[in-house]
Order: structure tokens, then C-alpha cells, then sequence
């Protein structure tokens, strides 16, 4: 099981979340719907999530923002964006995103994602 | 009646100059005997013209009275003299006067050299005046058009911003739609009888999602200068083959293309991918035949400038009403048959931009019930 954490300031978009997450056995344990909101959860989290969904359009803080300010509290923190703006795809990938899906997104592609840097994150904490 | 000041130290002189200007018709304001009295009596009475002696005693001769002179008021000078020797004359030339007489003067002269400088100022005047007025004319112009350039930039701004946040918000909500759809479709129990139903509003949602993504395209074309390179159709047409065959999975497709060479060059940008694909993939989509049959060749235009890449499909056809308008959003909205959403007007634009042409001919001449030949010219790279 994969725990999710899901940032958007659309509310449709956690229940989507939540449906296509849980209905493959993974879960989200957390929402949060502006950036500022994101970055104060994450710190108060624990244990911490193993995804974070992050929008990039966002109220008080935009996505980039969030992303830079968990990765100074977390380093470890694995962030995936998700976002209609595809003109923010490099500044996301260089702020240390690890990954950048386009919205419209199938459920295919999320999950493949998903499961690939869950993947990844698990081999490398059994290599430490 | 013009008022002239007349400057002289010998106040014989000036009398007799005084005098002789009455006779002649004009008015005298009065007479200075000194470089520096004839500038503040100039300043003082505003005379139409100076007659003004070059040699007087104080600090300043006439030659410097009347540089000042000249320089503050808008008054002509002309400077009078006994003497004429080089140095003299060429400093006096410097200071730009509107005459020169020699003295011993001749009333006629001075008569002609007095008429001559007023008519000179009058000429200037004008002159001045139509050039201020021009200016002026023109400066509000500018105005205006700075004005309406801000307005315009301001517009189209907000347009932009519009166009954004809508692209923006539609693919959220459309994301909203999608995802159910795709969720219901893999619930094990959901009845096979509403699945058809689901796949239908899946499709149109897949729809929006293009549509969307052609107006972002169409919008980037239309602000135009777009950086061009050269760019290799040889690949570029094999994946755009593959795409298409792998969105157009539901139907059979027989894609046949045959390029002489492994690079054919032409000038364009990433956006011809979008060109080739939406020709090559209306084609598909509004032939009803199984399998789908499009053969894509590249040629040579005549005149050898060119490349030519031809679609050629045996789908429904365009009638002959409708070869220009399939290329023209506007005008076919009605015709559900031949719509094809933004697809055609994207090639177009974006065609036209990299200084190509794309037409549409019957597959067969004469026979457009047999199919379509999309025909592009691009420039070679």
C-alpha cells in the first residue's frame, strides 16, 4: 500500500484521487488545497506520506513554492506534480519534482508513476 | 509700419540714418550709441528690425550686440560699416546677420537691404509656424496612437489571460469527468449494458481534452514570429504514424508511405508535428471503411523549392463547396459531417506560417465521393 498525500485547490480532484488511490489498495492519508496549507501539514506529519500530489496553480502558495519549502523540512519527500500548466514542467522538475504529469491524466499513467518512485524509494532504503 | 532701432555712437549718423528710414516709410523706436544699449533697448522696445554700427566704443561692438541679440530675441540685425576688410566681414558673417551695408550708404539700398531682412523674418516666421503646427499635429498623433497601442496591448492581454485561465480550469473539471468515466469503467461490477454509455462521454471528454489543447497551439501560432529551423519529415512522418495508429486503436489502419530518402528537410518548428498528425488523423477518423486505408508520399514541387507531402484517404470526400471551407472554423460549424474541430484551421495557420500552402483535391479527379488528397507544400530546409 502506497500513502498519499493529495495537494489541490480543487476539491473534485481529492475525491478523484481518493477513488482511483483506494480502489488500487493505495491510500490517502492526508488533503491539503493551497500551498501554504501543504507545507504546514507535511511538517506536523508523521510518519510522512510516501507521494505528494502537487497542483501547481494554487491560492496563498503555488505548487513550486510548496515543493521548495517541504524539501527544505524533508529532503526525502517524493513530490509528483500534477498540473494543467505544462509550460512549468522544467522549474517543477528543477526544484526537485520527481516527476511531472500532464492533467488531462489517465489513471494508468498516475498509477505507473506512482508505483515506479514508490518502486525506486523502496530500493534505495533497502540498499541504506 | 515696421519699428526699426537704429544703433550708432556718432549721433550725427544716427540722426541722419533716423531721418532718412522716416523717409522711406518707417517707424524709428529710438537710437542706442552702444553694443551694450542696443541690447537692452532691443529687450526693452521689441523693434521688427536693428540697423546696427559695427564699430562703437564700451566692451561690446556691433558685431557682439547683435550675436546677443540674435541669440535672445527673435529680432533681424543688419550691421553697418565704414570698413570692409576681411576680418571684419568674416566675423560679422559668423553672427549671421539679415544684411550688410557699407556707409557711405545710398537710401535705395538701404531700402532693399531693409525690406529684404524684414521679408526674410516674415518668410521664417511662417515657416516656423507650419513646422510648430506639424509638430504639434504630430506629437498628438503619436499620442493617440500610443494610446490605442496601450489599449491594445491591454486587451489582448486580458484575452490571454482569459484564454489561460479557462484552458486552465476546463482541464481541471474536464479531469473531474475523465477520471470518473475511466473509474466506472473498470469497477468490476458495472452492468456491460451502460458501458457503451460510458465509452461515448470518455470519448467526448478525450475531446475536450484535445480541443483545449489545439486552441493553446492555434493561439501560439496567431502571435506569430515563430523561430523556424530545419527539420527532418523522414521521422518525424514515421512517429506521427505511430501516434495516430496508437490513438485510432479502435479501427484497423493500412498507413502506407514511402520516402525515396531518409532525410527530406524542410523549415519549421515542433508545431509541424501537430500538422501532420491532425491531417493524418481526420483522415482516419471520418472514414467508415475497415480497414482505413491512407497512403502519405513526399515529392518535389515543380520549381523545386518545395517539398510536397500528399495524405491520400478513401474516406467520404470533401465536395467541391467545401475544399476551402474544411480549412475555415467558422464556416462549417453546421456541417457535423465535415467538422473537425479546431484540427484543419491549426494546420492551416500553422502552414501558412512556415510560408507553406495545404489544399485539399479528390483522391480521384472529378470523383470526390472516392476520398481525399491532403496536399502540403513546405519550404525546403
Amino acid at each position: 500500500m502506497v500513502t498519499v498525500f493529495v495537494v489541490d485547490d480543487e476539491p473534485v480532484l481529492h475525491e478523484i484521487y481518493y477513488r482511483m488511490l483506494s480502489y488500487n489498495g493505495d491510500s490517502v492519508i492526508a488533503h491539503a488545497y493551497d500551498g501554504e496549507e501543504a507545507v504546514n501539514r507535511y511538517k506536523q506529519m508523521n510518519p510522512k506520506p510516501d507521494i505528494i500530489l502537487m497542483d501547481y496553480r494554487m491560492p496563498v502558495k503555488n505548487g513550486i513554492e510548496a515543493t521548495e519549502k517541504i524539501l527544505q523540512v524533508d529532503a526525502n519527500a517524493k513530490i509528483v506534480f500534477v498540473s494543467a500548466d505544462i509550460a512549468v514542467k522544467k522549474a517543477a522538475i528543477a526544484t526537485g519534482a520527481c516527476s511531472f504529469i500532464a492533467k488531462t491524466f489517465t489513471r494508468e499513467e498516475l498509477l505507473t508513476c506512482i508505483e515506479h518512485i514508490v518502486q525506486e524509494k523502496r530500493k534505495t532504503e533497502s540498499e541504506i | 509700419m515696421k519699428n526699426i532701432l537704429v544703433v550708432d555712437d556718432e549721433s550725427i549718423i544716427a540722426l541722419n540714418l533716423e531721418e532718412d528710414l522716416k523717409e522711406l516709410g518707417y517707424e524709428t523706436v529710438g537710437i542706442a550709441s552702444s553694443g551694450e544699449q542696443a541690447i537692452e533697448k532691443a529687450r526693452e522696445l521689441r523693434p521688427d528690425l536693428i540697423l546696427m554700427d559695427i564699430a562703437m566704443p564700451g566692451e561690446k561692438d556691433g558685431i557682439d550686440a547683435a550675436e546677443a541679440i540674435t541669440a535672445e530675441l527673435d529680432i533681424p540685425v543688419i550691421l553697418l560699416t565704414a570698413y570692409a576688410d576681411e576680418e571684419l566681414i568674416k566675423r560679422a558673417k559668423s553672427v549671421k546677420p539679415s544684411g550688410y551695408i557699407l556707409k557711405p550708404y545710398d537710401k535705395r539700398e538701404v531700402r532693399a537691404v531693409v525690406e529684404m531682412a524684414l521679408y526674410k523674418k516674415e518668410a521664417e516666421r511662417k515657416l516656423q509656424r507650419v513646422h510648430d503646427e506639424l509638430e504639434n499635429r504630430v506629437s498628438e498623433r503619436t499620442a493617440e496612437l500610443t494610446k490605442i497601442n496601450e489599449q491594445l496591448t491591454y486587451e489582448r492581454d486580458r484575452a490571454e489571460f482569459l484564454a489561460d485561465l479557462l484552458r486552465h480550469d476546463i482541464n481541471n473539471l474536464n479531469q473531474g469527468i475523465f477520471s470518473s468515466m475511466e473509474l466506472l469503467l473498470v469497477l468490476p461490477d458495472f452492468p456491460d449494458q451502460f458501458k457503451d454509455t460510458v465509452r461515448t462521454a470518455f470519448v467526448q471528454s478525450e475531446c475536450i481534452t484535445k480541443l483545449i489543447e489545439r486552441m493553446h497551439i492555434l493561439s501560439k501560432v496567431q502571435k506569430r514570429g515563430m523561430a523556424l529551423r530545419t527539420i527532418n519529415i523522414v521521422p518525424l512522418l514515421t512517429r506521427v504514424i505511430d501516434k495516430v495508429k496508437k490513438s485510432c486503436f479502435q479501427k484497423e489502419l493500412e498507413i502506407s508511405y514511402n520516402f525515396a530518402v531518409n532525410e527530406i528537410t524542410v523549415r519549421g518548428n515542433e508545431l509541424l508535428e501537430d500538422v501532420f498528425y491532425n491531417i493524418l488523423e481526420n483522415a482516419v477518423k471520418y472514414s467508415r471503411r475497415n480497414p482505413v486505408r491512407v497512403d502519405v508520399t513526399v515529392g518535389v514541387v515543380e520549381d523545386g523549392g518545395y517539398w510536397k507531402i500528399e495524405f491520400k484517404d478513401r474516406g467520404p470526400g470533401v465536395p467541391e463547396e467545401l475544399k476551402d471551407t474544411v480549412f475555415r472554423r467558422m464556416e462549417h460549424l453546421d456541417r457535423k459531417e465535415f467538422a473537425t474541430g479546431l484540427g484543419l484551421t491549426l494546420v492551416k495557420e500553422i502552414v501558412e506560417e512556415f510560408s507553406g500552402t495545404v489544399w485539399v483535391e479528390d483522391r480521384i479527379k472529378g470523383d470526390w465521393m472516392k476520398g481525399s488528397n491532403f496536399i502540403v507544400t513546405l519550404p525546403k530546409g
